[in-house]
């Protein structure tokens, strides 16, 4: 089974000790969901995880190698940053068109298979209708959404997705969690995200993990991370759950003083 | 017609390589001695009587090569500028190839050097051209982010203006300062094939490393990680891509001296038409720039002077500026802004 394994991570960024210490493992075929609050560290271990940063103390690791972010994890690795954008008014095809980047040759013309990952990533998305449209003209949920059919246009084995539901509205927020779940499943895809909906995270991921100031509070099943003292301690809120046609739902209520 | 181009890119291709032999033919044509079209034809195929073989083979083909070379180097730096720094308002200029090529060419002219040899002015100013991104990349660091880059490159860029200003100031005589003035207003007057043998090698280094980082700039739009995320290692294409600008705006510069805007409007005139994608922009305003520089050069012939000939550079900026700000006018209009 594919892992990603991040041990004891350190990370200093801008003077300020972002990581210290945090740890954890991540398995293909599960949705791991990366909640705190903000400045808890959720992005900095997803660009950790992307081998766009690089701890100063502590190792990332997949399937045993340390992490490197060439052409070859590329293709194994989707990224999907926090408010993806677009610097040109490319149409929403050429956007998709660019997760198959990692699998072109210099100067090599769509194949077929590009072709099918495409379709088939505009589709899971609910996007297909967009595909000739410029991606300026999107509002901000459709945007979001043809980004993440850009990063599952690779068809990576793993995605790792920074707030993929922040901005879009609540009929999409759940397709696009029982999407990524979906995949996880069907397609062995594994899946890291963060997200600040706990609902949405203990009914979509397998597993969870609480950040706190730069380390890892606890991380396991959604019934364990999700106690009212933990909920306390890293997010500094008192939470109002039950269960709802046989799963939990954790609504925040009031802001706690710790 | 917008959605048939960014559908057809070998249309758009077409259509424009068409127009710049129209305008190849008619740059043939016009000059001192206007030549008929049968003439240019005759000439070129080394008929008719000398004097239109000797205008057209040696004193307007020269010209004419060199006009589409460096319209199109300008137009290909611009696009690849524009790309890499994600910035439809970046010019090659910014680099401080430009300002760097004209402290050379000076130190050419008051050094003699120019005098004595037709070579040493071109040599001189390419020199001061690699030398001022060369500095501009050691004061930015050599893993620096683009945007130090570019603060590095208008420090650099000021400094060595500042330095022909300089020059100007201390001039030893009106005519010195005046020849170092049309230098850099550019011109392609009197320009032969050798120039043309002289800056061809690097154009084409320039080139070829411009245009192998056409996937990287498509990757680029969506930002610096996410571009790494897809495996486009950031250094390697900086690396090329300045390199690149600099070697081929600096051998133009250093030949037809400062042409501005042709890198600043083409890429931003023909960008729509390729569906905004960078990669398919560079070729496109290679041609682009080919043609609007050397519709300028006939300008320059055929606008008629008292003296002097109109320069290069005074054309494409007086013809270039105000189409540019219709052009945004236009824009803005139909944006609704």
């Amino acid at each position: 089974m594919s892992t990603f394994i991040v041990k004891d991570a350190h990370v200093t960024l801008g003077g300020r000790a972002v990581l210290n210490g945090a740890g954890f493992t991540a398995s293909r075929g599960q949705v791991t969901g990366l909640i705190g609050a903000n400045g808890a560290g959720k992005t900095t271990v997803l660009r950790l995880l992307a081998g766009l940063l690089f701890p100063a103390k502590g190792q990332v690791t997949l399937d045993g190698a340390t992490v490197k972010s060439d052409i070859a994890f590329a293709r194994r690795v989707a990224y999907l940053e926090q408010h993806p954008a677009s610097q040109w008014p490319l149409s929403v095809e050429t956007l998709v068109d660019l997760g198959r980047l990692p699998f072109r040759g210099f100067g090599a013309k769509q194949t077929d298979a590009d072709r099918r990952a495409i379709d088939r990533a505009l589709g899971d998305t609910d996007t297909l209708s967009f595909r000739d449209r410029s991606v300026n003209s999107l509002s901000g949920g459709e945007k979001a959404r043809v980004f993440l059919a850009r990063a599952l246009a690779g068809t990576p084995e793993w995605l790792l997705a920074d707030e993929p539901v922040a901005g879009l509205d609540p009929a999409h927020q759940l397709t696009t969690m029982q999407l990524l779940r979906q995949k996880s499943q069907d397609d062995g895809l594994g899946v890291v995200l963060s997200l600040h909906d706990l609902t949405l995270a203990a009914r979509f991921c397998d597993h969870l993990v609480l950040l706190h100031e730069g380390q890892v509070l606890i991380s396991g099943t959604p019934e364990a991370v999700l106690k009212p003292q933990h909920l306390r301690k890293a997010l500094g809120i008192k939470a109002f759950s039950g269960i709802h046609e046989e799963e939990s739902f954790v609504l925040p209520w009031s802001a706690s003083s710790n | 017609m917008i959605a048939f181009f960014t559908r057809h890119p070998f249309a758009l291709h077409a259509l424009l390589a068409i127009i710049l032999l129209v305008a190849a033919f008619g740059a043939l044509a016009v000059g001192q001695v206007p030549l008929s079209l049968a003439q240019v034809w005759q000439g070129l195929r080394g008929l008719g009587d000398g004097l239109e073989r000797v205008i057209v083979w040696d004193i307007r083909l020269p010209r004419v090569i060199l006009a589409i070379l460096g319209g199109a180097v300008l137009g290909m730096a611009g696009a690849a500028m524009q790309g890499f720094l994600r910035n439809p308002l970046a010019d090659p200029g910014l680099l401080g190839v430009t300002n760097g090529a004209a402290l050379g060419a000076v130190i050419a002219i008051y050094g003699g050097f120019a005098a004595t040899s037709t070579h040493s002015l071109p040599i001189f100013a390419m020199i001061g051209a690699l030398l001022a991104v060369a500095l501009a990349c050691v004061l930015a660091g050599l893993r620096s982010s683009p945007y130090s880059l570019i603060l590095a490159g208008i420090a650099i860029s000021s400094l060595f203006g500042a330095g022909v200003a300089l020059a100007l100031n201390l001039a030893p005589n009106p005519f010195a300062a005046m020849e170092v003035v049309f230098w850099l207003m550019g011109s392609l007057e009197g320009r032969s094939g050798a120039e043309i043998i002289l800056v061809l090698p690097f154009l084409l280094l320039g080139v070829g490393l411009m245009l192998s980082c056409g996937r990287a700039l498509n990757a680029l739009s969506l930002g610096n990680q996410t571009a790494s995320s897809l495996g486009i290692s950031l250094p390697s294409v900086q690396g090329r891509l300045i390199a690149g600008i600099a070697l081929s705006v600096g051998a133009i510069t250093s030949v037809a001296g400062s042409i501005g805007f042709v890198g600043l409007v083409v890429p931003h005139l023909l960008r729509p038409l390729v569906g905004s994608q960078p990669s398919r922009l560079l070729s496109v305003s290679a041609l682009g720039g080919a043609v609007l520089v050397l519709l300028a050069d006939i300008a320059v012939r055929a606008i008629p002077t008292s003296g002097m000939e109109l320069r290069l550079g005074v054309v494409t900026a007086l013809v270039g500026a105000p189409f540019f700000l219709w052009l945004l006018f236009h824009e803005r209009k139909r944006e609704g802004l």
